[in-house]
């Protein structure tokens, strides 16, 4: 019995070390992959002025468009809004999804499942890095978009704002996991839908205006895009206009939440399913499809 | 075997009548069949179709809702007409820009040809307008196909039997001339710059949709951003096509010059862009050739 107690334990042990050293290896990778967007690309500034010039650019476009319409003043605003999220929805299309196909070109796909890691540790860590990286050069585009064209955001309640747009990109790095599972089977034909998923999806979350615009059933169907719920609550909490919103806050926030947990799942079923399927037809590093 | 000089020349068709025609031929035409190739030999042709069209239709859909949202009213009006115009033919300044200068980085980083294609054909820039006549057809096919829903669902005051056809022809190509002579200079920037410099392209993009008046006359631009924009000859390509399609522009600036100092204009700052341009080109091009940076790949 006692030897018996003893195997136990020891095999207990060896678990715990086990497990202890998997957590330990995933989260050097996350790390290791956030690493290169957290610092390196950070270095090169070039890249930084441009990141936040291009955004300038088309918000300086549509609140002209809105000025010469003779549009009222907060619509500004809608706009500077919309550009803050577009960076991040960018990030999420070309940096989390669309990445596993440069790294399948240039060689880093190959290696990263041989690793004894999770793909889903690269994936945590593209995004931890992609928001960091998004974050400086959206904060600088919307203190600067602010400041040209003098809009004015009334947050009363801050930490309702932080809470919802981290619900959002939740949701969003959650859905960029798992459009990302799609690229370690297809090619050019994924990086066609990633660019399919630009403007239609700005169209459908109300980029640039409330969404309740699209009408009731449109909007509706909408909603089950997660930048459509974030945006409608950012602009509901950040503009003091009551008929501005399309379903309360509350609602949103609970979309947003059960869509962050759905997503990430998603994504880890994907990842192992198309993983598989990948390994079985040969595609896995399979260039230039 | 060795290829004697007077062969090579022959190949290369030194000293034949139209020797150099069929020289930049025998690298444009390739170049477009390839470009036409990688836009869509992905899928069916229903499928590309759609993905093709899908993009600018809900492009213009947001400026439509804007409209909307903004002003309260319908869209049969003149002002609706100019803005949803002018921002489909946009559409093709956005399409050679960026068609022109991602080449490099999609042969260069992605397909790791460029060297080939740099050894193989007759001078880059044949290849680079090639590869750009792919973006232009596909682009074409969104544009007719925004007229045509602008006309069938949404009232577009566009009539045909007013519009000068022959005007705007001319204004149209002068543009394209200029559109492509940028696209080469951004086109040999790349040459000298990593992947993640693909934006560019579509920062100057976005500067020519904010500054030369494709959505909203350039009336409504700070004055210094006025007299920038009066150098620029998208501005004039802007303001040619709407008088060619409608008449009148958008602009009450522009409105006291006539539709020949309209074109006066474009033609002048399309000859300056263009030589600019050229230059660009061949200086980034020398330039990346003696640091080696032609076939280099950036791997981030």
């Amino acid at each position: 019995m006692t030897t018996g107690s003893g195997d136990t334990w020891a095999h207990e042990d060896d678990v715990r070390d086990t497990l202890a050293r998997a957590l330990r290896n995933n989260l050097r990778a996350a790390w290791g992959r956030a690493y290169v967007r957290v610092v390196g690309v950070n270095r090169e500034l070039s890249w930084l002025f441009i990141d936040v010039l291009m955004p300038l650019f088309n918000i300086a476009a549509y609140v002209y468009l809105y000025r010469s319409m003779g549009a009222p003043k907060a619509y500004d605003g809608f706009v500077i809004l919309g550009a803050l999220m577009t960076a991040y929805w960018l990030n999420v299309l070309w940096s989390m999804a669309a990445q596993f196909y440069w790294e399948r070109e240039i060689g880093h796909l190959e290696l990263y499942m041989l690793a004894p890691i999770s793909p889903m540790a690269i994936l945590f860590g593209m995004s931890f890095g992609g928001i960091f990286q998004t974050t400086i050069r959206a904060v600088a585009t919307v203190i600067m978009g602010a400041l040209i064209f003098g809009v004015r955001f009334q947050i009363e309640n801050p930490v309702a704002v932080l809470g919802v747009f981290l619900l959002t990109l939740a949701a969003l790095y959650g859905l960029g996991m798992t459009a990302a599972s799609l690229y370690l089977v297809y090619g050019r034909d994924a990086w066609n839908l990633s660019n399919l998923f630009q403007e239609p999806i700005f169209l459908l979350s109300g980029i640039n205006f409330p969404v309740k615009a699209l009408g009731f059933w449109t909007a509706a169907v909408a909603c089950l895009i997660p930048l459509t719920l974030g945006m409608d609550a950012l602009r509901q909490l950040v503009f003091d206009d009551p008929g501005i919103g399309f379903i309360p806050v509350g609602w949103e926030v609970f979309g947003l939440a059960i869509s962050a947990v759905l997503t990430v799942l998603a994504a880890w079923k994907a990842l192992k399913a198309l993983e598989d399927l990948a390994k079985r037809q040969g595609r896995l590093t399979l260039k230039w499809q | 075997m060795a290829v004697s000089e007077t062969e090579v020349k022959a190949r290369k068709g030194d000293g034949r009548a139209g020797g150099w025609f069929r020289e930049a031929w025998r690298s444009f035409a390739p170049a477009a069949w390839l470009g036409w190739q990688i836009e869509s030999n992905w899928t069916d042709p229903f499928t590309f179709a759609v993905f093709t069209l899908v993009r600018p239709l809900s492009g213009a859909l947001i400026i439509v809702v804007m409209y909307l949202v903004a002003t309260r009213t319908n869209t049969r009006t003149d002002l609706f007409a100019q803005i949803y115009t002018g921002n489909a033919l946009f559409t093709y300044l956005g399409a050679v820009l960026f068609g022109m200068s991602w080449v490099i980085h999609e042969d260069r980083e992605h397909y790791e040809m460029i060297r080939y294609v740099y050894i193989g054909t007759s001078h880059l820039y044949w290849y680079l307008l090639g590869r750009a006549v792919a973006k232009f057809l596909v682009t074409s096919l969104s544009v007719v196909v925004l007229i045509a829903a602008g006309k069938l669902f949404l009232g577009l005051r566009l009539f045909w039997a007013t519009i000068d056809w022959v005007y705007f022809l001319i204004a149209f190509s002068l543009g394209l001339v200029s559109a492509t002579g940028l696209g080469l200079a951004l086109a040999g920037w790349m040459l000298l710059m990593a992947r993640q410099a693909g934006m560019v392209s579509e920062v100057a993009a976005g500067v020519f949709y904010l500054a030369c008046g494709f959505l909203f006359p350039i009336d409504v631009l700070p004055r210094w951003a006025q007299a920038v924009a009066r150098w620029i000859p998208f501005t004039w390509w802007n303001e040619g096509m709407r008088r060619g399609l409608f008449g009148h522009g958008n602009s009450q600036l522009l409105a006291g010059l006539s539709n020949r100092t309209i074109l006066i204009w474009l033609v002048l700052s399309t000859l300056i862009f263009g030589l600019l341009s050229l230059i660009a080109f061949f200086g980034a091009e020398r330039l990346a050739k003696r640091r080696g940076l032609l076939d280099q790949l950036t791997s981030f």
